[in-house]
């Protein structure tokens, strides 16, 4: 077995060789500019610390725009992946319909933000569809990975962050294509620039495919845009509009005789304000409105009889406004906001209660956060207080501490009290009735980031969460389950050494049933084991970046449908054409699941075998 | 939990008194090299505010992002061309950059500093000195657009004749430079990337050698290779006018942050090919 593996991998490090071998070194006039004035900076051989260690209680990991496209990600599916902690169901055909989970939370309970405007379909489970979201927008992903209603609200697992492009200073723009195994292909542009005062960002792609697996086609348009206003005193207003239309299919079996379809647009509008007042005391505002729809449809393959025929939609709008004040060792935000949303949900088949209602749901909201420092230590303490319409009012708490062993050691931990909407659709609720009851999460978490190791970067977090949750696995009704899960996370990264860099985490998830004892499936907590390993290599002077990813994950009682175990391994290569240029057009190839490794949860949504894709991007 | 919700009521209600200070300057220095640190001594001695130092080259990634948003500065010092590029995505500091060349390339209105370029005035006065009134130049539009327009203005005030050759692409010189002979009476070399590659410096002096045309650059270092003249940074007087503009920007709370020409030139020449030129020392 483990030879087998060994052998697995000798082929692509065989191919990252002969491309890496291949690379021409090249100078440049900035070289000879910075050796003449004495400031050489060479990239050193062996840097001598991965990463600086971040300060704050929570764990959290960032994705930046770099990241994103070193590995020609098209969704934020594909993205999330990658990251330790976050596992998704299985990736599909770019542009699917995923699942997934954090730290053993469920994708119901992960509050997805674009600009911090959510993006949870309340009617659909409550689930952010992040494959349904494209990435050239994206400047950055923050993962906060646990409970964090404190701040955020409704997010008893988690929060992802996701902070889009702002306008560039001067004019540039991008179009990119590329091509792959079914018909997969991604066509985008993006143009922006800045004058005196106002700036704009726009992007529009299309990303479609046949189908990498049987009945799962994609096909999605999408486009965003944003204008800017910088004010002399360094505040901005930005307005931007975010425009997507995805039709998919979801599923298909024949052995189970039926195939699944879906179709989604999401229209959001955000004016966002910021705005410094004095000294270290500024003002953010944020207004936004839009509408989400969803349609499924699922009908026999042989005979064609509908099974079900659903419409979902929501209308939502929103403003919050916060002040905040203080540097980093003496800080208050507080502030207040207002959400509504309308929410229907229409189904024509089978047309049961929970599947055809109308409601309007309302949040009001205001939370308070601090940072208190004494010498090392930092206490962070946080208050939300909620008042919902139709449900209980929470009151979330949380209280954090980081304490800095060195300059770049630091100890975190934090405990909070939080919770999550319940589910309002159809295996949520009873009769068309929405819950009053939340859903409620105890959590505790430490951990240790260090970076005064030399060569390596380290990040141990262990976590406790009791939570209440809504449980679908028993038969009608739903009810509320108390389950635990708890576990640890190991991630480690390596100094670069001649270009090379080593990244890999390790997972470990115990989730039972409070009462029973008895282990959850993969389904409700994600694997109970997963391992993620990365190796990166970038030549500057050749132009060429390599990464090679390889994901393992050990899911438990996955179901009869499903396979438990498997890896998978990507190698994605980016090539500059002309390495000196900063607008140098590239080349880039992914090469997706190299050993036809199979783990999904049910076969007729498995992940797709190897495939392959290029293309290229030209910047002007 | 309740004692955890008393907890943090109290957390709330913590006197600020023995609350210690954040920085209020976010140091990013590209690499520990001499010239960086002499330059941020120099920051030191003008600018006595609290500070969070980093140095890129010591870690493989730094998120600067990330950083600001932790550290919460006032102002952000950029040191080098790593340091700035790393800051290029912070927009709600100022961001004070020194010993960059890229600094004014494409830069909003919260980023500024010192450039790398003395003034065409101190250049113009040098030509003077040497007594050159014909004076040939390549750049490139895109990078020294701005600066060649501008010293095109004070040569005309000084009595100086410029002949400015745009180059884009940096094969395009070798043709250029065989267009500019018996034109001119000296070379002005801008530290320009495009234009000053490894090759077309070697171009350039060669030139300068062969037509007997002086060459008057940006800095010493090319005086042993045959450049006749030369007007070198000081670069902890850099780091004391880039520490006097954060001291200003930390006063007055603006965050449009300004490009400023160094201030404080040191001028070497080479004594022997300048009486192999029959010139003037400046």
């Amino acid at each position: 077995m483990r030879r087998n593996f060994i052998t697995k991998l000798l082929f692509p490090c065989a191919l990252l060789s002969a491309v890496l071998a291949a690379a021409p070194a090249l100078g440049s006039g900035q070289d000879e500019l910075s050796d003449s004035f004495g400031l050489s900076d060479p990239t050193p051989e062996l840097t001598p610390f991965p990463r600086p260690a971040s300060r704050i209680a929570e764990n959290v990991t960032v994705v930046t725009a770099e990241d994103i496209a070193r590995i020609n990600a098209h969704t934020v599916a594909e993205v999330l992946q990658t990251l330790p902690g976050i596992q998704m169901d299985q990736l599909q055909t770019p542009g699917s319909v995923h699942f997934f989970q954090v730290l053993g939370a469920s994708s119901r309970h992960i509050l997805v933000l674009i600009d911090g405007v959510a993006q949870n379909f309340i009617g659909s489970e409550n689930v952010a569809q992040v494959g349904l979201i494209p990435v050239q927008m994206i400047e950055r992903i923050e993962v906060v990975k646990g409970g964090a209603s404190a701040a955020w609200g409704s997010a008893l697992g988690g929060v992802i962050n996701i902070v889009t492009k702002s306008p560039a200073a001067d004019r540039a723009g991008m179009v990119s294509g590329s091509t792959g195994k079914s018909a997969t292909r991604d066509l985008r542009a993006e143009a922006t620039g800045s004058g005196e005062r106002f700036g704009y960002y726009l992007t529009a792609g299309k990303l479609s495919s046949d189908g990498l697996v049987a009945g799962n086609d994609t096909d999605m348009n999408h486009g965003f845009g944003k204008l800017s206003y910088d004010f002399p005193n360094g505040g901005d207003l930005s307005l931007s509009l975010d425009a997507r239309h995805s039709m998919v299919g979801l599923g298909e079996s024949r052995q189970l005789d039926f195939h699944d379809t879906g179709a989604a647009t999401h229209t959001t509008g955000n004016l966002s304000l910021k705005y410094p007042l004095a000294q270290r005391l500024a003002m953010e505002a944020n207004a936004h409105a839009g509408r989400r729809e969803v349609a499924t449809r699922a009908a026999r393959l042989t005979t064609g009889v509908p099974l079900n025929n659903a419409r979902g939609n929501e209308a939502f709008r929103g403003a919050d406004a916060a002040l905040s004040w203080g540097d980093a060792n003496h800080a208050l935000k507080g502030g207040v906001a207002y959400e509504e949303t309308e929410v229907g949900l229409h189904e024509s088949v089978r047309r049961l209660p929970q599947q055809n209602y109308e409601l309007a749901l309302r949040r009001e909201s205001a939370y308070l956060n601090g940072t208190y420092t004494v010498g090392r230590l930092s206490i962070l303490p946080g208050v939300r207080l909620d008042r919902l319409s139709l449900m209980e009012d929470p009151v979330s708490y949380t209280l954090g501490a980081t304490l800095r062993l060195t300059d770049n050691t630091l100890l975190r931990g934090y405990a909070a009290y939080g919770y999550n909407m319940p589910i309002v659709s159809n295996i949520g609720m009873q009769n068309g009735e929405v819950r009053r009851d939340l859903q409620h999460v105890r959590t505790v978490q430490m951990g240790l980031e260090s970076a005064d190791l030399p060569f390596v970067w380290v990040k141990t977090t262990f976590f406790y969460a009791e939570v209440n949750v809504q449980d679908f696995d028993p038969p009608a009704p739903p009810q509320l389950s108390q389950q635990v899960k708890q576990g640890a996370e190991l991630e480690l990264k390596s100094s670069a050494w001649y270009g090379f860099t080593l990244s890999g985490s390790y997972n470990f998830t115990d989730a039972r049933d409070q009462k029973t004892g008895k282990v959850l499936s993969a389904l409700d907590a994600g694997p109970r084991q997963a391992l993620k390993i990365g190796v990166r290599y970038d030549s500057q002077p050749a132009g060429l970046s390599a990464t090679l990813l390889g994901d393992w994950a050990k899911l438990h009682n996955p179901g009869p449908l499903g396979k438990a175990k498997g890896e998978f391994w990507d190698l994605h290569l980016t090539q500059k054409l002309s390495p000196a240029s900063d607008n140098s057009p590239e080349l880039f190839l992914s090469w997706h699941n190299i050993f036809n490794s199979e783990r999904y949860f049910y076969d007729f949504r498995a992940n797709p075998p190897r495939w392959f894709e290029a293309g290229a991007r030209w910047f002007f | 939990m309740r004692a955890l919700a008393l907890f943090l009521l109290l957390a709330f209600c913590l006197p600020p008194l023995p609350l210690a200070q954040g920085a209020e300057l976010l140091i990013l220095e590209s690499s520990r090299s001499a010239v960086y640190s002499e330059a941020l001594r120099g920051f030191r001695s003008a600018c006595r505010s609290s500070e969070q130092t980093v140095v890129l080259s010591d870690y493989a990634e730094v998120d600067v992002q990330r950083l600001v948003k932790e550290e919460r500065p006032r102002v952000v010092v950029a040191i080098g061309d790593r340091a700035l590029a790393a800051s290029r995505k912070v927009r709600e500091l100022p961001v004070v950059a020194m010993l960059s060349l890229n600094l004014g390339r494409h830069a909003p209105d919260n980023i500024g500093g010192i450039s790398m370029t003395v003034a065409p005035r101190e250049y113009l006065n040098l030509f003077q000195s040497l007594g050159v009134k014909r004076v040939g130049l390549f750049y490139d539009p895109k990078k020294s657009g701005q600066y060649v327009k501008r010293a095109q203005q004070e040569a005309r005030q000084e009595g100086v004749t410029l002949l400015a050759e745009p180059v884009r692409d940096p094969r395009d010189l070798q043709a250029k430079l065989e267009r500019m002979k018996g034109e001119i009476d000296a070379l002005w070399m801008l530290p320009d990337a495009t234009v000053a590659t490894t090759v077309n410096m070697e171009a350039l002096l060669l030139f300068s050698m062969t037509q007997s045309v002086p060459m008057v650059t940006f800095t010493s270092h090319y005086l042993k290779n045959g450049a006749a003249a030369a007007l070198d940074l000081d670069p902890a007087d850099i780091g004391v006018q880039a520490g006097e503009l954060a001291s200003s920007l930390l006063k007055w709370e603006t965050h449009r942050v300004p490009v400023l020409d160094p201030r404080k030139t040191h001028l070497k020449s080479n004594e022997s090919v300048l009486r192999k030129l029959r010139l003037r020392s400046p």
